[in-house]
C-alpha cells in the first residue's frame, strides 16, 4: 500500500539501487577480502581468551568502520536521511548490503512500535571458508557488521543497538541481526543559540 | 552602456556535526576579519543554525525535506549552503551574482571530501582538514568554476 512505500522508494526500487551501484563499482579480488577479514578474526582469537571480547571488539572495528562509510553510501547512493526509522530497514538490506557485501538482505520480525527489525542474510561472503573451531560457540564471526550499521545509523542521528541472534556457522538456518532504535540523536546546539 | 560586473568566489567553510570548522580557505579577501578565525567561523555557524531553525519553522513544508536553507543573498555576497545526511555543513561565499553553487558543494563532497578525507585512515574526525590531496583537489575545482574570477560585460 501506500503507505508502506517508504519516503525512498518501495523494496524493489532500492534493489534496483543497490544492484546498479554494485556494478558499477570497481571489482577487486573478493577472495583476499574474505580470507583477510578471517585472518583477522583468528588473530583477534588468538590476542584475547575471552571470546566475548572478540565479539566487542569485531563490533567496534565495524562501529569505526561505519561512521566514514556512511559518507561513501551516502555519495554513491544519493539516497537522503529516511525520515523515518523504519525506512532505514529495505534501504540497508537492498541498498547496503548489495552495495557493500555484493548481496541484498531481507527484513523481517517487526515489532509492534516498528522499532525494531530483523536483517536476514541467506548468503554472507564472510562466512565463505569459514567453519567455527571448538570453543567457539559464541563467536559471532561477522559481528563487525553489527558495528558498521551501527556506526552508519549513529552518523544519521539514530542511536541502535544490532546484534547477531542467528549464524549459520552456529547451524542456525539463516543468519540474522537484530537492530533496535534506542533514541534519536538530536543535533547539537552550539553555544550560545539556546 | 556597457558595465563590469566581477564574479568572484570569497570563501569556502567545512564544519562537522559538533559545529567545529574543519577547513576554511579564502581568495580575494578584500576585507579584514572582524575576529580571529575561530571567532568568525563561530558566528558563521550559530548565524546558520538560527537561520536553519527560522527556515523551517516558517516553512508552509516542515517536514518536508525539500524544504530548508539553501542560500542567502545580499547586496555585498551570496553565501551558498550544503549540509549532509551526516550533518556536515559546506558553505561558500561569492559575489551576489554568481549562480548557484549547491550543486558543486554537493561535488566537492562527493568526490573531493569523501575520497580525500573520510577515506583518509591518517585523518582524525573532528580535526582540522590537512590532507593534501584534498586541499590540492578542491583548489583545483574552485579555480576551475566559471565564477572564480572571471568579469562579465552586461550591456544596458
Amino acid at each position: 500500500s501506500a503507505k508502506q512505500m517508504s519516503s525512498q522508494g518501495g523494496a524493489k526500487d532500492l534493489a534496483r539501487v543497490g544492484e546498479t551501484i554494485f556494478k558499477s563499482v570497481d571489482r577487486f579480488n573478493y577472495e583476499l577480502f574474505i580470507m583477510t577479514y578471517g585472518a583477522m578474526v583468528a588473530q583477534l582469537l588468538r590476542d584475547h581468551e575471552d571470546v566475548q571480547e572478540v565479539n566487542t571488539r569485531l563490533e567496534k572495528m565495524g562501529h569505526n568502520i561505519g561512521l566514514r562509510l556512511i559518507e561513501e553510501f551516502l555519495a554513491r547512493s544519493n539516497l537522503n536521511r529516511c525520515q523515518e526509522f523504519k525506512d532505514t530497514a529495505e534501504v540497508i538490506a537492498k541498498v547496503g548490503f548489495k552495495m557493500f557485501l555484493g548481496v541484498a538482505a531481507g527484513v523481517t520480525n517487526w515489532d509492534q512500535k516498528k522499532e525494531e527489525y530483523s536483517l536476514i542474510l541467506d548468503e554472507n561472503p564472510l562466512n565463505d571458508f569459514v567453519e567455527l573451531p571448538e570453543g567457539c560457540q559464541h563467536l559471532w564471526f561477522s559481528n563487525i557488521l553489527c558495528g558498521v550499521i551501527r556506526g552508519c545509523l549513529e552518523m544519521l542521528q539514530w542511536r541502535v543497538e544490532c546484534k547477531f541472534v542467528k549464524d549459520v556457522l552456529k547451524g542456525d538456518e539463516t543468519s540474522e541481526i537484530r537492530v533496535k532504535l534506542i533514541e534519536i540523536i538530536p543535533e547539537e546546539i552550539p553555544v550560545g543559540e539556546d | 552602456e556597457e558595465t563590469v560586473v566581477w564574479q568572484m568566489i570569497y570563501t569556502f567553510y567545512i564544519f562537522d556535526r559538533h559545529g567545529t570548522c574543519i577547513f576554511y580557505e579564502t581568495w580575494h579577501r578584500t576585507t579584514a576579519m572582524s575576529g580571529t578565525p575561530d571567532e568568525e567561523a563561530r558566528l558563521l555557524y550559530g548565524m546558520i543554525w538560527s537561520l536553519k531553525a527560522f527556515v523551517k519553522r516558517s516553512s508552509p513544508y516542515p517536514d518536508s525535506e525539500k524544504s530548508g536553507f539553501h542560500f542567502l543573498k545580499t547586496s555585498a555576497y551570496k553565501l551558498h549552503y550544503f549540509e549532509t545526511s551526516t550533518l556536515f555543513k559546506f558553505l561558500i561565499s561569492s559575489d551576489p551574482d554568481t549562480t548557484d553553487l549547491r550543486d558543486f558543494l554537493k561535488a566537492i563532497y562527493k568526490n573531493v571530501f569523501v575520497e580525500y578525507v573520510i577515506k583518509n585512515p591518517l585523518y582524525k574526525m573532528g580535526e582540522q582538514i590537512k590532507c593534501e590531496l584534498f586541499i590540492e583537489n578542491l583548489q583545483k575545482e574552485v579555480k576551475a568554476l566559471p565564477s572564480f574570477r572571471s568579469n562579465l560585460r552586461i550591456n544596458h
